[in-house]
């Protein structure tokens, strides 16, 4: 063959290579135009798309309007004016002044009811009242000052205090050790008795600033993940199995592969309104971003993104709406529970870790969070992770409608 | 005489008829109930998914809570300025380097079941130590950094109090409360070891709580996500029903009333939720979940969640009656599932919230879920309360609403 020939050869080559490409996408974005046709003809439907993110995201802003609230709701009952030991060194000088503190001084704990006990009958009553207050969930926890209180603070022997609490609440066991060191640090100073006290004085790093919505922030991770993909899950979770047409244009020289691509483009064109939606409003009602918002913004896309893939997922493997919808439910809920706020991953084993890791939330949530409250850029492990989550989810889906039996 | 037997035949005429009637209607909706069971039967996997999925999901929650080690040591570095030299404030020709109060401080920090000393940085040596820590909180590689200031053993020596610095990270508050707890368990070793008298004791007193042969991460856990995982199932199983459903129309050609098709609906789903809850419940109870009454609790759980359930079936039967076709049954089912949600409590405390949002929490149903949980399973509550009738009358609501639609709603035969 000469060389010429050769050339016109490989000319005609690239000719029918661009010719098909340019079909290709014509063909393409003729398939995407009727996606979004298809939404056009259902107005409700086009109403609630937008409509939704954004009464969503109102209201998640409006919970953080009511201002911050006391830890520990608390009564204290004080035994210090009952006798103990004898009469020369009995003395109940300082029971007061460590109700007056919980009272007045302490970030933490916001006092609801003290009873001061002069004789043992009256405790009995006072400690009844207090069990029924906690039961009721009025307070949280009930401290009683000893009939020595007063006496071992003179003294500086070792003080008891004793405290009933709520064992039903997690939160409040587990905060309440370091919660306590407050009032008696402060009681401690007030008296000047500080020999051989050591205390810790916290100082947060990354936290939310006191002067931003602190409740909105701290749950703007989890929330703004959880809200974007449980969206996109929605929106495409019916996508497939629910269109009446699709099973016909089996019969045309489409490709399943060509329609679950239209699919994806149509519905990422979507994503992209709905996301920018939530991202100004969330702006809008203070959300706190140290990091650079371009980055936040990429993040929040890959989620998204995610949140279709799994949708396009659900819709290919589901035969019926019925199914796609609890599908969809049963993944919400999976991917809800083990994202990591209601167990610490660190404390699993791998195998554990690993069915948590290859959900979608394990890796928004430490994206956003570096991003809003470290200032950090991009989090490749976890951003890497996510792509391939959400490519993984596509693959999936496109095998799982490439062999799906549809009757014309 | 006559006219007294004429009209004690026609009561009589009235009365058979009316329970004639009554007859019929009730054997109209027991065919229609069975009819909406064979419809159910056509798609086995999606009563598989209805029924199966949800203890399977339980099941795995239950084993992740009991194969999660107790304790998960805090990553943590000490950076000492204690070396350093001390200038007294009152005197300044006074310069101390007293470091004996942070070696012993050293000494409780290993000790420490919570901690993992990943680094120590003595900053007399190191001027840059903090800054080195710092990076390394920033990256991830710590969890917290201990500071041990320059006055900590002079302080101590002289009466004063020793205070430690810690620098928590608390980007993600899911774990603040743990990195806190760590350094004072530190703190209290260093207090107990040295008798650094007096001390002031706590005795601590649980009430409700978990006994310590059960697992009191998921049961915790389990108050709050059987509300909504209950809720979510049971609305998404019905949102499709009347919507979906193309028969309607025609059905509505013979003696059959709407009502009765709605009826044969509530009924059918409702035999659905109460499979749904006691496997549910079943499969929680296998996987430890506490009960302070024994069967007593079990039953009161039981009707809580089927509560819970049906509210979420009224809610999705309102959704598909409201709804025109099935994309906008379940765009609404997804937005008023999360705003339920967000406005739960479980992400966002409803004591934050302003007074409008909380009187609109306390009229959605899963504000009641966790606190009517909670009461029966830690509490041994009665599950007849205030919050099983904002539930009930949340469902009677939703019940209405949707026989008001259906019959208002127009079918093209």
């Amino acid at each position: 063959m000469s060389i010429n020939k050769f050339n016109l050869l490989l000319i005609k080559i690239d000719l029918t290579f661009e010719n098909l490409i340019h079909v290709f996408i014509m063909y393409l974005s003729s398939l995407v135009s009727k996606e979004f046709s298809r939404i056009k003809t259902d107005k409700r439907t086009l109403i609630l798309i937008f409509a939704i993110p954004i009464i969503l995201i109102v209201i998640f802003g409006l919970t953080s309007g009511g201002g911050p609230t006391k830890y520990f709701n608390c009564a204290i009952i004080s035994r210090d004016d009952l006798p103990w030991g004898d009469e020369v060194n009995c003395t109940s000088q300082y029971d007061e002044t460590f109700i007056n503190i919980v009272d007045e001084d302490c970030s933490a704990w916001s006092l609801i009811d003290s009873f001061e006990i002069k004789e043992d009958e009256e405790y009995e009553d006072a400690f009844k009242e207090c069990m029924l207050m906690l039961k009721n969930e009025i307070i949280d926890i009930f401290l009683v000052l000893p009939e020595e209180f007063s006496e071992t603070v003179e003294n500086e022997t070792d003080t008891t205090l004793i405290y009933y609490i709520d064992g039903s609440d997690k939160d409040s066991v587990d905060a309440v050790e370091v919660a306590l060191k407050e009032p008696i640090a402060l009681f401690r100073i007030e008296i000047e008795k500080t020999t051989n006290f050591v205390t810790m004085a916290p100082y947060l790093e990354y936290e939310v600033p006191f002067w931003e919505t602190q409740v909105l922030n701290y749950a703007l991770a989890i929330v703004l993940s959880m809200l974007i993909v449980g969206l996109l899950m929605n929106l495409t979770c019916l996508s497939i199995v629910s269109e009446g047409p699709l099973p016909r244009m089996m019969l045309t020289p489409t490709a399943k592969k060509e329609i679950i691509l239209s699919k994806l483009i149509a519905n990422s064109i979507i994503m992209l309104v709905q996301v920018t939606l939530i991202f100004v409003l969330s702006a809008a009602f203070g959300m706190y971003c140290l990091g650079s918002l371009i980055d936040l913004y990429i993040v929040l896309i890959s989620i998204g993104f995610c949140g279709i893939c799994m949708g396009l997922f659900i819709s290919a493997i589901s035969k019926t709406e019925q199914q796609a919808n609890q599908l969809y439910i049963m993944f919400f809920i999976v991917i809800i529970m083990f994202s990591g706020s209601f167990i610490n991953i660190q404390s699993l084993p791998f195998a554990m870790q690993v069915i948590i890791h290859s959900l979608p939330l394990s890796h928004a949530v430490p994206l956003i969070i570096s991003i809003t409250l470290k200032g950090l850029s991009i989090d490749l492990a976890h951003f890497i992770s996510l792509n391939l989550i959400s490519v993984a989810y596509l693959f999936l889906a496109y095998i799982a409608y490439k062999i799906k039996k549809v009757e014309v | 005489m006559v006219n007294v037997k004429n009209n004690h035949s026609n009561s009589s005429k009235i009365r058979e008829g009316i329970f004639s009637r009554l007859e019929r209607r009730i054997f109209r909706i027991l065919r229609q109930v069975k009819k909406e069971f064979q419809l159910m039967r056509t798609d086995k996997i999606n009563l598989f998914i209805a029924l199966i999925v949800p203890p399977l999901i339980i099941w795995l929650f239950g084993m992740m809570s009991t194969s999660a080690s107790k304790v998960v040591p805090i990553k943590i570095a000490v950076v000492n300025y204690d070396s350093n030299s001390y200038i007294n404030q009152d005197n300044y020709t006074i310069i101390t380097t007293w470091d004996n109060y942070s070696k012993m401080y050293l000494e409780a920090v290993e000790k420490s079941k919570y901690i993992d000393l990943k680094e120590y940085y003595d900053a007399s040596k190191d001027i840059y130590a903090m800054e080195t820590a710092r990076d390394k909180l920033r990256d991830g590689k710590i969890e917290c950094i201990i500071v041990i200031p320059v006055e900590f053993s002079e302080f101590l020596t002289t009466g004063l109090p020793g205070i430690i610095e810690c620098v928590p990270d608390t980007s993600n508050a899911v774990y603040i409360q743990d990195r806190l707890n760590a350094v004072e368990d530190s703190i209290d070793i260093f207090v107990e070891d040295n008798n650094l008298d007096p001390k002031y004791v706590s005795m601590e007193y649980q009430e409700f709580s978990i006994p310590s042969n059960y697992n009191f991460r998921f049961n915790y856990n389990m108050t709050m996500l059987f509300s909504f995982m209950v809720f979510g199932i049971s609305t998404v199983l019905s949102i499709l029903v009347v919507v979906q459903e193309k028969p309607i129309p025609r059905l509505l050609l013979t003696p059959a009333k709407r009502y009765e098709i709605l009826t044969s609906k509530f009924l059918t789903y409702t035999i659905v939720l109460a499979l749904q809850i006691f496997l549910i419940l079943t499969s929680a109870i296998l996987n430890g979940l506490y009960l302070r009454n024994g069967l007593l609790s079990a039953i009161d759980l039981y009707i809580a969640l089927f509560m819970l359930g049906f509210v979420g079936l009224s809610m999705g039967i309102f959704i598909s009656t409201v709804s025109k076709t099935k994309t906008e049954a379940n765009q609404l089912f997804f937005a008023a599932f999360i705003v339920i949600l967000l406005l739960s409590g479980i992400f966002v405390p409803l004591g934050s919230m302003p007074e409008y949002l909380q009187i609109i929490a306390y009229i959605l149903p899963l504000s009641h879920g966790e606190p009517i949980i909670r009461g029966i399973l830690s509490k041994g509550k009665s599950v007849v309360g205030f919050d099983f009738f904002c539930l009930l009358g949340v469902s009677v609501v939703c019940i209405f609403l949707s026989f008001v639609i259906i019959k208002r709603k127009r079918y093209e035969v």
